[in-house]
């Protein structure tokens, strides 16, 4: 295989999870190693399928959209649908997002319901403000914001590739978003002063899933933090260097 | 009610991703929440047809880019080529073209390549499918996936290195 050849079959290469097994990957990959500018070639070009890959994901969503979809859904003629009392499926719907609307609206500050916040945005991919490989830039960006940035990562996590972050909000206090790219998948972080979910310091690092992702909290130097990722509970124990 | 919870829960997983597909078909966000309604709208009413519930996201970005090609049935049958015959357009990386780029320079960037190629690459960068996933979303052979991504990324390189290119001279 030659240079050439080898960029043919590296040009659509984006990870070894989705495409490590594609045929001649793994001769091109032994080339990049032998061949300084293809090497070159190939840091660039991964670079570009990240910033791409990055841009595209943090398209922001609008927000009413969601209640839209799920609004939309009771004008699904009665005869497509399997509910006897169709129309009180839609009042409960509405009646639930009423409900969950109050629920978010409560000055709840625990920190129960922080996780529960922040998976919320985990599950629904929220957008990054800053793209960027470099932690530094990624924390610097949220000091600039009065997010959370001098917070300490286990050592497992800190050395996965960070893709970007974002500057949120909860119960109107600052809370730090950083994102990593770990196997393939956008793994969340979240981080926010315990003083500002109650203090509260746990034990150990508690471990959850919310569907389809996998959580885990820990508090650390007068910090929350939150992780969510798709990815089983064993892996995200393995990240967080929690295997015992 | 279990159909609810189920119908809330299959949107609250895909209903980000589908948006940030249709609008890198659509470019227009008024249309691209059109699509994600409308293709919600079809899952509420035939869903309970897939019993296959792996299949729930694949289904959901069919659906979809049905729905955007048959609202833009101006775009033509597109030659399947399979990617040898695409060689002379494989992308080649642009000096500074991994800099971080923002989505709006991306989508307008987009919007400029050729439509037959924009939801092959959409589905490269946003689900990070496999190429079979992609050829199964878009309804075409395994080897037209590549050639459709090849061409498309490059373009999209080729433009993201011009920036007066990219700003989008016929942009909605």
């Amino acid at each position: 295989m030659n240079r050439d050849e080898a960029k043919k079959i590296l040009a659509l290469y984006r990870s070894e999870e989705l495409d490590g097994g594609a045929e001649g990957v793994r001769e091109a990959l032994d080339l990049v190693e032998k061949d300084p500018e293809l090497r070159g070639w190939f840091a660039q070009s991964k670079g570009f399928h990240a910033a791409v890959g990055g841009a595209l994901q943090s398209i922001p969503v609008p927000a009413d959209l969601r209640g839209r979809i799920l609004a939309g859904r009771k004008v699904v003629p009665l005869w497509k649908r399997r509910e006897f009392l169709a129309a009180a499926a839609s009042v409960a719907v509405l009646a639930s997002a009423g409900i969950l609307w109050a629920r978010r609206g409560a000055s709840d500050k625990s920190l129960a319901r922080f996780e529960a916040r922040m998976m919320d945005y985990a599950v629904r991919a929220y957008g990054m403000d800053i793209l960027s490989n470099d932690p530094k830039e990624v924390r610097e960006y949220l000091a600039g914001k009065a997010a959370p940035s001098d917070f300490s990562l286990p050592a497992k996590l800190a050395a996965q590739p960070v893709i970007g972050g974002a500057k949120l909000n909860f119960q109107n206090q600052p809370v730090a978003m950083m994102c990593f790219k770990v196997k393939g998948k956008t793994a969340y972080l979240f981080v926010i002063e315990a003083t500002d979910v109650g203090g509260k310091k746990l034990s150990g690092t508690q471990f959850g899933s919310y569907e389809p992702l996998s959580n885990a909290v820990w508090t650390a130097d007068g910090k929350v933090y939150v992780l969510g990722a798709e990815m089983a509970e064993k892996e995200l124990r393995e990240l967080l260097g929690e295997t015992g | 009610m279990p159909e609810d919870a189920d119908f809330e829960r299959v949107v609250d997983l895909h209903y980000a991703a589908l948006y940030r597909f249709a609008l890198s078909l659509s470019r227009r966000e008024s249309d691209a929440s059109d699509l994600v309604q409308q293709t919600f709208y079809i899952w509420a009413a035939k869903g309970h047809q897939l019993k296959d519930r792996s299949k729930v996201k694949s289904w959901l970005f069919t659906t979809l880019h049905r729905e955007f090609l048959q609202k833009n049935s101006r775009i033509t049958r597109f030659p399947q080529l399979d990617l040898e015959q695409a060689e002379a357009e494989l992308p080649t990386v642009q000096p500074g073209a991994s800099r971080a780029v923002d989505s709006s320079t991306l989508l307008k960037a987009m919007e400029q390549i050729d439509p037959n190629f924009r939801a092959a690459v959409a589905l490269f960068y946003l689900e990070e499918y496999t190429y079979p996933e992609i050829a199964e979303v878009l309804q075409v052979p395994l080897g037209t996936v590549k050639s459709r991504i090849s061409r498309g990324l490059a373009q999209l390189q080729r433009l993201l290195a011009e920036p007066a290119m990219a700003q989008g001279r016929g942009a909605k």
